[in-house]
């Protein structure tokens, strides 16, 4: 029946010639005994070539031993079976410490998995074969991966003017890196993030904005970058189309009448114009009494100061970040101090927890600037003589309606607004976007989801101004790190895609987080970028004609890891899931069933059929592990894997089989507690059924 | 292009629990680019299948089920099971049962007609095959499909904030729409005159339809004449 | 007494013709075959208005058919309008159905597209829509002015007889508070170049929108070629009130009414006490002709009503019979 099923996934093994190490230190093996039996068993398999003792697979002395060994007896694929100290000694499976090509070895963690059987002797060598013998089928179903050195092109573009983008510039430029500087404007020192940070500067002087010093400074900055020899100025420029992945973008901008196509391999998009929330209303009559933030700062930089009674609403839309509330406060406070005869802010929450923050509330609220704290949403209306703010207060509960002035829509939008050519370059027609605002652990706010791509500028929801200069180093080196000398050094283990068998669906394309898969139209099919792809695994358990395959965890792959036929399977994502699952198992299991840990790239790769094989091979349980969708490091795998978890076990029950046997957890790396409880409680729940049978149908009417 | 949905899995399992040797036979064109039975879902049916207590499962995927010459490669195997079932849409369920006449062959899908593509996973009716197509006339916005009830001079009183009375939160009034886009060209004249009643008798209300390319139809050229 | 001759001759015609304010009512047949129903609400109504609407399967609820029930307003000394909707019949049966209705001595007829069968009691139906409201307006007036039938015949048995056909007149739906605006007054327009003779607005609550509607109307001069009547339909409680401005489609209700209906201590009073109100606005509106009102399960107060909008005694036309349409000679 397993060889039907083989059928299902994978193509045949390939052929090679495999050496067995069996590591004869005292910690792997439950005692000498247990050895001998493992080592008659496996020499007799007709897949194995040679199997070699080793006195041990953890120390530099004794993986050159084993080096020697392998050489001598002319395998080149090999099974490393020892225990979980292996790792730290052998990354990537070892190939290299034991002189093999990339995804020619396997590591078998004998003693880990055994230590769950808290039976020894014969229970106990049984299963030690099992776990080598399948590491052996699974060395067999890889391919030799080779390093490749892929031409980049060694250029960069800075898009947009401003300080952040100035800093980027000469960074790069003095790197040796020649850059393309394209603002839209005729100066590239112009930029909303200056404004904010000189008005910022006058009025409240304890906060030391940009981390660079005086506006002379900031200039200074802009003119060096300007004049430098590797920058190439594109002044009124504006971003007509991008194309093209990391290490090989194409850019088009249009100069007046002209379009200008410049190759680059990396860009660095400078966010410093902010997005404004919108203003309410449209008629002349209410544009004289309300305005936003920017040009709140403009009047009060041209010394046109309002008077009168002045709201300043922060969060109509959204709560706002830090450098809207930094801004609000000394805004406030000005008016107060400048005569202003009512100053109130309205918010949803006093925010203080910031640099600066609390200084700032302490003094506009001494300076006179009231407060309001309203629930749910406020409504603006315009009336004869300015505007009528009605809100809830949120701690009395009553309705405070006042008539004011002017009123200042102190919102800033996240960057990126909708419709720009950097938003349809970063999210094209897909869903997930990761802009600067995120909130994903794995992502720095220098870092977009597409690779190759950076973004600099204060992020006006998140960031303190301080924090630019810090992003515009990360991005440099990010950058600086793809691009090297002009080649980028990279395993051959990106996605692959089958020209044969992709019909043009689109699905992978659209869903890749990282928008690493373009289509060739002369191919046919989708292609996938070497260098973009992150290895993820989404696009293979996506694909509706299976003409994906990822190395490393290819179908056959994954095919022969459950010939173990172990009775819980666990999909482990190799970010979260799997350590912890390796930190707890090796801690002691105590429960008799066989747990079978079966690392992913993310949880995002496990497609149904793969859990549908191992119920078929005998599991009772399967899990599928990841990491919280919120912080997955390929942005919306995990989540992608809790739906389709979810939809199989909907499948399932349909079918009338029991869908209690699928399970999907998220837990951190290295959580081994939440590991336990997850997966602890069912392996036990085992011991206790009586019919050690149990299939998938039985004790289904009763629910 | 022709969109279906997996049939609810208990109403497939009527289907194939009384056989216990069964072909789950998926189809290489639309239905796989729709993700609904093309060579991934047939293999998750199949594994749900085997789990289910069929003992003989097979499975084969092949380019296309509305042409019969694609089903040879896997004629043999399908003889050789007691049921099929057709992971096409409906003219490929059709298709599959003439290939194998004597045997019961089932559709493991609902299809829904044909469809644009909203972005990954999501799908809109579009065309229902009126044979009588008068898009030109409407700006593109089809008011067979759109409408929900397929005026030709509408809209109906249930239009409101461009939302269809059929359910206001989810359905968008196809005449808010084709007035919409005739606005935007320029041509709302259209809209003045009085459209005539259609001729149903171009679609299936008038039979079952045949079309023919005579230049292709054509027997090949004898030399004996 | 107008001197134009008159296309059918009906009841109400002849109040529009000679320039009255016309008022009509209407009455959903019961939903099994129960005729005291029909009784007792024709008892209610007869003397009362000039014509009575007889829906057809309204929200696609079964209930004897508008045709039968009409005869039944006939038998009962009530001029009924026939509804028909284009959900439920196609163009065979609706022209067959108009034929009927006439021999059986109906002579108005309002065509409408027909609420979709998902609101009714047999959502799993098949809907027809073979033609839609203003191709079937078209269809009647064809039949009426050029004895044809929608597929050209002349309407005579065999080629050597009569063409005698039915003389309806005819009546739309128009909703003034649909989007877009704009729009809704071109539909009006094509309704009036298909041939539509009056018009029964939706149930009117937004006045001042109504008035906007009909400033529209007046522009392309469409009050002079249909007779407008205005829907009303009297509130009876706050909380039918609440309902009809959140949950029906295509009504609105202003925030008065809404606060009126519920600080009234007798909801019932106060909402009749709108309607009359509401007609009394209405009457002087330009353009306006007529009302039609929908007492929905509150026949009972339609005298009242009309009584205190000054709309009672109805006009008793008589009869001339050299104004009466011709019916034995091809127009």
């Amino acid at each position: 029946m397993s060889k039907e099923a083989a059928t299902d996934l994978c193509s045949p093994v390939s052929p090679g010639t495999v050496g067995v190490l069996l590591c004869g230190c005292h910690g792997t093996m439950g005692g000498p005994g247990g050895l001998d039996a493992v080592h008659a068993a496996l020499a007799s398999d007709p897949d194995v070539a040679a199997v070699l003792s080793c006195p041990d697979l953890c120390s530099a002395q004794g993986i050159e031993d084993a080096a020697t060994k392998l050489a001598a007896a002319s395998c080149d694929r090999a099974v490393l079976a020892g225990c979980k100290a292996m790792e730290s000694f052998l990354p990537g499976q070892g190939t290299a410490q034991v002189g093999l090509a990339d995804g020619c070895s396997a590591l078998a963690m004998i003693r880990d998995v055994c230590g769950q059987v808290s039976e020894g002797g014969q229970v106990w060598s049984e299963r030690a074969i099992e776990v080598t013998r399948n590491a052996v089928r699974r060395v067999l179903a890889q391919r030799e991966i080779e390093s490749l050195k892929l031409p980049v092109i060694p250029a960069v573009m800075v898009l947009g003017g401003g300080q952040a983008a100035a800093m980027g510039v000469l960074a790069l430029a003095e790197a040796g890196r020649d850059v393309h500087w394209v603002v839209a404007g005729a100066d590239p020192e112009a930029d909303t993030l200056s404004e904010f940070g000189r008005f910022l500067r006058r009025t409240f002087s304890q906060v030391d904005c940009l981390g660079c010093g005086e506006p002379d400074e900031e200039s200074r900055t802009v003119r060096q970058a300007q004049a430098h020899p590797r920058v190439t100025m594109h002044t009124n420029a504006m971003l007509s189309w991008c194309c093209g992945q990391a290490g090989h973008f194409e850019v088009a901008l249009t100069v007046g009448e002209g379009q200008d196509v410049v190759p680059v391999g990396a860009l660095v998009a400078s966010l410093t114009d902010l997005a404004m929330l919108p203003v309410d209303g449209a008629s002349a009559h209410e544009r004289t009494s309300m305005t936003d933030l920017l040009g709140l700062v403009r009047q009060l930089d041209e010394g046109t100061i309002p008077k009168g009674r002045i709201a300043l609403v922060l969060d109509a839309d959204r709560e706002q970040g830090r450098l809207a509330n930094m801004l609000s406060l000394a805004a406030a406070r000005f008016l107060v101090e400048a005569g202003a005869s009512c100053v109130r802010v309205y918010c949803r929450h006093v925010r203080v927890a910031g640099k600066h923050l609390e200084a700032l509330y302490r003094s506009a609220r001494a300076a006179g600037v009231e407060f309001v704290r309203h629930d749910g949403d406020l409504s603006i209306s315009s009336t004869a003589e300015g505007s009528q703010i009605v809100a809830t207060d949120a701690q009395l509960g009553c309705v405070l309606d006042y008539s004011v002035d002017l009123v200042v829509q102190a919102g800033i939008a996240p960057m990126l607004p909708e419709g720009t050519p950097l938003v349809s370059l970063l999210n094209r027609t897909g869903r997930s976007t990761l802009g600067p605002a995120s909130r994903n652990v794995w992502f720095q706010p220098h870092m977009t989801n597409r690779p190759g791509i950076f973004v600099v500028g204060a992020d006006g929801s998140d960031l303190d101004l301080g924090r630019v200069d810090s992003d515009v180093g990360q991005a440099v080196a990010d950058s600086e790190a793809l691009l090297g000398d002009g080649a980028y050094i990279c395993a051959d283990d990106a996605a692959d895609i089958d020209p044969e068998k992709c019909v043009a669906c689109l699905t992978c394309i659209r869903i890749c987080p990282h928008k690493a898969i373009d289509f060739d139209s002369e191919k046919e099919s989708a292609v996938t970028s070497k260098i973009a792809c992150r290895r993820c695994g989404v696009c293979a358990a996506e694909c509706p004609a299976r003409a994906i395959q990822l190395p490393r965890y290819t179908d056959a792959e994954l095919d022969a890891e459950l010939e173990q036929h172990s009775e819980i399977a666990v999909f482990a994502c190799a970010n979260s899931a799997a350590p912890a699952a390796a930190s707890a198992i090796r801690v002691g299991w105590g429960a008799k069933a066989a747990v079978q840990v079966i690392p992913v790239p993310c949880a995002g790769k496990v497609d149904s059929r793969h859990i549908l094989m191992a119920l078929e091979r005998g599991a009772k349980h399967v899990f599928v592990l990841g990491c919280n969708p919120e912080s997955c490091q390929y942005i919306d795998g995990a989540s992608r894997a809790r739906t389709r978890t979810a939809e199989l076990k909907e499948l399932l029950g349909q079918a009338g089989l029991d869908a209690g046997r699928v399970h999907w957890g998220a837990l951190i790396s290295g959580e081994q507690e939440r590991f336990l409880a997850m997966v602890h409680e069912v392996a036990l729940s085992l011991e206790t059924e009586t019919d050690p049978e149990r299939s998938m149908t039985a004790g289904v009417n009763a629910q | 292009m022709i969109v279906a949905q997996r049939k609810p899995m208990d109403e497939i399992r009527g289907f194939l629990d009384r056989y216990s040797r069964v072909l789950v036979l998926g189809c290489g064109g639309c239905v796989t680019v729709c993700n609904a039975g093309g060579e991934r879902e047939v293999g998750t049916l199949v594994s749900v299948l085997k789990l289910s207590g069929i003992s003989e499962v097979e499975q084969g995927t092949i380019e296309r089920q509305c042409d019969a010459e694609f089903f040879e490669e896997i004629r043999a195997l399908g003889e050789s099971c007691e049921a099929i079932l057709s992971m096409a849409c409906g003219a490929g369920v059709q298709m599959a049962a003439r290939i194998f006449p004597d045997k019961p062959v089932f559709p493991g899908l609902n299809t829904q007609g044909m469809a644009l593509n909203e972005g990954a996973g999501e799908w809109t009716e579009a065309c229902l095959g009126c044979g009588d197509c008068k898009l030109g006339i409407f700006g593109g916005v089809c008011p067979m499909t759109q409408c929900s009830k397929s005026l030709c001079n509408g809209p109906c009183g249930g239009s409101e904030n461009g939302k269809c009375e059929v359910d206001p939160e989810t359905v968008e009034c196809g005449w808010q729409k084709i007035y919409d886009r005739l606005a935007r060209i320029g041509r709302l004249d259209v809209l003045e005159t009085v459209e005539e009643p259609r001729d149903w008798s171009k679609t299936h209300d008038g039979r079952p339809r045949h079309i023919i390319r005579q230049d292709l139809a054509e027997e090949g050229f004898s030399s004996n004449e | 007494m107008s001197e134009a001759v008159l296309k059918s001759g009906s009841n109400l015609e002849r109040v529009f013709a000679a320039g009255h304010f016309a008022v009509t009512s209407e009455l959903g047949p019961p939903k099994s075959a129960d005729l005291a129903i029909i009784d007792k609400k024709a008892d209610y109504l007869r003397g009362q208005v000039d014509a009575v609407n007889l829906t057809d399967n309204q929200t696609a609820i079964v209930r004897i058919s508008s045709i039968a029930a009409a005869r039944l307003l006939l038998d009962r000394g009530i001029e009924p309008v026939i509804q028909m909707t284009c959900r439920d019949r196609n163009r065979l049966a609706q022209q067959a159905d108009i034929l009927g209705a006439y021999v059986l001595g109906v002579r108005n007829i309002v065509c409408l597209s027909g609420d979709h069968q998902c609101f009714g009691n047999h959502p799993t139906a098949k809907h027809v829509f073979d033609i839609d409201s203003v191709q079937l307006i078209k269809a009647v007036k064809d039949m009426r002015d050029d004895g044809v039938f929608m597929n050209g015949d002349e309407i005579r048995n065999t080629k050597k007889s009569d063409v005698i056909a039915p003389k309806m007149f005819i009546g739309g739906a128009a909703n003034p508070f649909g989007d877009p605006f704009e729009f809704r007054v071109i539909r009006l327009a094509k309704k009036v170049a298909a041939g539509v003779d009056f018009i029964q607005t939706q149930c009117i609550y937004d006045m001042d929108r109504f008035e906007r509607w009909m400033v529209a109307v007046r522009e392309r001069g469409l009050h002079k070629k249909v007779q407008i009547m205005a829907g009303l339909t009297p509130l009876k409680s706050s909380r039918m009130t609440q309902y009809m401005a959140s949950n029906v489609a295509g009504i609105s209700v202003p925030d008065y009414y809404l606060e009126r209906m519920a600080a009234a201590e007798d909801g019932a009073a106060e909402g009749i006490q709108i309607c009359v109100e509401q007609i009394k606005r209405l009457r002087q509106i330009e353009g306006v002709s007529g009302i039609h009102l929908m007492a929905i399960e509150w026949e009972s107060r339609v005298p009242e009503i009309l009584e205190r909008a000054g709309l009672l005694p109805r006009p008793v036309i008589e009869v001339d019979e050299e104004q009466a349409p011709v019916d034995n000679e091809t127009v």
